[in-house]
C-alpha cells in the first residue's frame, strides 16, 4: 500500500519515442493538417521537396563519380549522402509526393475526403516535378558537371541512361520497394521526438533504398532530365564512354524515354508501395475501428485510471 | 512528409502531464527565426562585430582542416571531396553552438524583416557588420596560419593544394560562380534552418552534417570560405617551393595569371559569389519559408 502512495506522488513525464499505435494516430492527424493547407502552400512546399531531393541526388552523383571503391560500398556511400534530401524534407518541412502516400491512412479513417487526398497528391507531384526541373536548370548553370575532367557529368549520364533502359516490370517492382522504404523512413520519423532521432532513422532506410538501386519517382525527376541535358555535351558523352569502357546507346535517353519508360511505371510502383504496403497495412494493424488500442495503452500504463 | 502541426503533439490517451519536448515543427521554426532576427538586430555594434570576427575565424578553421585532409589524395575524387566536406562541418558546428555572427547564415534573419519585426536598416546593418567582421576574421587566420608554417608540411603539398584550389576559384565564369553561390547559401541557410528545429546539441550537429558537407563536397562557393582560401593562395603563390609542389600536383605548367587580389579575388570571385549567397539565402530560403508560414493570411 505504501508503495502505491509513493507511485502516485511521482509525476509521470513521458518522453519516450512514440509507440507504433501512437505513430499511426499521429499520421492520421497529420493527414488532416496536410489536407487543410492552401493550394499555394502545398504547391510551394512541393517545389521545395523537389529541390531538396534533387540536392540529395546531385550530392550522391558527385560523391561516387570516379570512385575506384568496389560497387557495393560505393552504392552505400551514395545512399547515405542521398539521405540529405529526405532530412531536409522531414525536418525542414516540404510536401514530398512519395512520403505523402501515407496520408491514405487519414482517408481510410474518413478524416479527409477523396478530393482532398487526390488534391494533395497531384499538387505535390506537380510541385516536385517543377522543383526538380528547376534544380536541373540551376545545376547545368553551375557547370559542376565539368569537375574532374567531366567525370561528374559522365556519372550523371550513366545513371540516367541505366534508368531509362529498365523494363516496365523491373521499374514497377523497384518503385514498389523504393516507396515502401521511403514511407517506412517517414513512419520511423513519426516515432522520433528530436531531430537526431529523425535523422538517424532516415539514414538507414533511405541509404538502403538508394544503395539497392530502387527507383524513386521524384529523384528520377532530377537524374533523368539531367542526363538528357548532359547528352548534348559531346565531351561529357566521351567521358561517359571512357568510364563505361564501351560505346553507349543513348537513344532511349529522351524526354519520351523519361516519361514513358521510367516515370510512369515508377510512379505506379511508388503508389502501390507507399499506399498499400505501408499505409493500408499499418492502418489495418493499428487503426481498424473495432480494435481499441488506445484503451489498452491507457490500461497498461495507468492501471489506476480505468 | 513533414510534421506540419503547429501546436503540441500531445495525445489525449496519456493522462500524464504534457511537457513538450518534440523537435519544433516548421511553422514554429519560422516563428523562432523571426524572434532571433529581433535579438540579433538589438545586439550592440561592437558585440556584433566581435562575434563576426569569431565567425570568420571559425570558417577559416573549418576550411583549412578540409584542405589538410584532402590535399594528397590521388584517386576517388568524389569520396575525397566528401571527406573534405565532413571535416568542414566543424566550422558551422562552432558557429551555431558556440555562437557567432556569420554573414551567410544571417541571411536567414531576412525572415524577420519580411515579417516586419525589424527594419531594412537593421537587417542591412547586421549583414554589413557581419561581412566586414568575417572578412577581418578570415584574414587574421590567413596571417596566423601563414606564420604557423603549416603549409610546408608534406613537402609543401598542403600549400600546393591551397594554391590550386584558390586558382580554380578565381577562374570560374560569372554565371557559374553566381549559380554556385546561390546553391551554397541555400544549403547553409537550410542547415541553420534545420538547427531551429533542434533542441539538443546532438540534434544540431547531425542536422548540420549533411547540408554543410554537401556544399563543400560539391564545390559550391561560400564567400567567407573564399575570404580565407583565396588570400591564402595569393600569399603562397609567392613561395617558389609551394609553386614547384603545385606544378607537380597539377601535372604540368600552371597558369596563375588570374590569381590576383583585385581582379581575380574581388571582381571575378567575391562579387558574384556574394550576390549569389545573398540571393540564395534571402530569397530562396528566408523568402520562401516566410511566404509559406509567416505571410499574413488573407482570410
Amino acid at each position: 500500500m505504501a508503495e502505491n502512495k509513493v507511485q502516485k506522488s511521482i509525476q509521470v513525464i513521458d518522453i519516450d519515442a512514440y509507440s507504433p499505435p501512437l505513430i499511426a494516430s499521429r499520421i492520421d492527424k497529420v493527414a488532416l493538417v496536410k489536407a487543410k493547407l492552401s493550394f499555394a502552400q502545398t504547391f510551394l512546399l512541393g517545389i521545395l521537396a523537389g529541390v531538396y531531393i534533387a540536392i540529395g541526388a546531385q550530392f550522391a552523383t558527385f560523391v561516387i563519380s570516379d570512385s575506384t571503391l568496389h560497387f557495393g560500398l560505393n552504392s552505400l556511400i551514395a545512399g547515405i549522402v542521398f539521405s540529405l534530401g529526405l532530412m531536409l524534407v522531414v525536418v525542414g518541412g516540404a510536401e514530398l509526393f512519395t512520403g505523402n502516400c501515407l496520408i491514405i491512412m487519414g482517408y481510410i479513417s474518413k478524416r479527409i475526403t477523396t478530393y482532398e487526398m487526390l488534391n494533395n497528391w497531384i499538387v505535390s507531384f506537380a510541385g516536385n516535378l517543377v522543383g526538380s526541373l528547376t534544380m536541373v536548370c540551376w545545376m547545368s548553370q553551375t557547370h559542376q558537371w565539368e569537375f574532374f575532367h567531366n567525370m561528374v557529368g559522365a556519372k550523371a549520364l550513366l545513371i540516367a541512361n541505366t534508368k531509362v533502359n529498365l523494363s516496365f516490370s523491373a521499374a514497377l517492382a523497384r518503385g514498389v520497394l523504393c516507396n515502401a522504404m521511403v514511407c517506412l523512413a517517414i513512419w520511423l520519423c513519426f516515432s522520433g521526438r528530436s531531430v537526431a532521432d529523425k535523422i538517424l532513422s532516415i539514414v538507414f532506410p533511405i541509404g538502403g533504398f538508394v544503395a539497392s538501386g530502387f527507383e524513386h519517382c521524384v529523384a528520377n525527376m532530377y537524374f533523368i532530365p539531367m542526363g538528357v541535358v548532359l547528352k548534348k555535351h559531346p565531351e561529357v558523352v566521351a567521358a561517359a564512354e571512357k568510364m563505361a569502357g564501351k560505346t553507349l546507346d543513348l537513344s532511349q535517353l529522351t524526354w519520351r524515354g523519361f516519361f514513358v519508360n521510367n516515370l510512369f511505371p515508377v510512379t505506379l510502383g511508388n503508389i502501390v508501395g507507399g499506399v498499400i504496403l505501408v499505409g493500408i497495412m499499418f492502418w489495418f494493424v493499428y487503426l481498424r475501428p473495432h480494435l481499441n488500442l488506445s484503451f489498452s495503452v491507457k490500461q497498461d500504463f495507468f492501471p489506476d485510471k480505468k | 512528409m513533414a510534421d506540419t502541426q503547429t501546436g503540441s503533439t500531445n495525445n489525449q490517451e496519456y493522462a500524464a502531464p504534457v511537457i513538450e519536448i518534440d523537435a519544433y515543427a516548421p511553422a514554429k521554426m519560422a516563428d523562432k527565426v523571426g524572434h532571433v532576427g529581433v535579438a540579433k538586430s538589438q545586439l550592440g555594434t561592437l558585440t556584433t562585430f566581435a562575434l563576426s570576427i569569431l565567425a570568420g575565424v571559425f570558417i577559416a578553421l573549418g576550411i583549412q582542416l578540409s584542405m589538410l585532409v584532402t590535399h594528397t589524395a590521388t584517386s576517388n575524387y568524389g569520396l575525397n571531396q566528401l571527406v573534405g566536406g565532413v571535416a568542414f562541418t566543424l566550422a558551422l558546428v562552432l558557429i551555431v553552438i558556440a555562437g557567432a555572427e556569420l554573414f551567410t547564415g544571417n541571411c536567414l534573419i531576412a525572415m524577420s524583416f519580411m515579417a516586419r519585426k525589424i527594419t531594412g536598416k537593421d537587417l542591412a546593418r547586421n549583414l554589413i557588420i557581419a561581412f566586414i567582421g568575417n572578412f577581418i576574421g578570415a584574414l587574421t587566420l590567413v596571417l596566423w596560419i601563414y606564420v604557423s608554417k603549416q603549409w610546408t608540411i608534406n613537402n609543401h603539398l598542403l600549400g600546393a593544394k591551397i594554391v590550386l584550389a584558390a586558382n580554380d576559384k578565381v577562374n570560374i565564369p560569372f554565371g557559374a560562380a553566381f549559380a554556385r553561390g546561390v546553391l551554397c547559401n541555400a544549403l547553409v541557410c537550410l542547415g541553420i534552418w534545420l538547427c531551429y528545429s533542434a533542441r539538443s546539441n546532438m540534434d544540431k550537429i547531425l542536422a548540420l552534417l549533411w547540408p554543410i558537407s554537401c556544399l563543400i563536397a560539391c564545390g559550391f562557393e561560400h564567400c567567407v570560405v573564399n575570404m580565407w582560401l583565396i588570400p591564402m593562395g595569393l600569399i603562397l603563390k609567392g613561395n617558389s617551393a609551394v609553386l614547384a609542389a603545385a606544378e607537380k600536383l597539377h601535372g604540368g605548367k600552371l597558369e596563375l595569371s588570374n590569381l590576383t587580389l583585385f581582379k581575380g579575388f574581388l571582381i571575378d570571385n567575391l562579387f558574384p559569389v556574394v550576390l549569389g549567397n545573398l540571393f540564395g539565402g534571402i530569397v530562396l530560403v528566408a523568402g520562401v519559408y516566410w511566404f509559406i508560414y509567416l505571410r499574413p493570411s488573407k482570410r
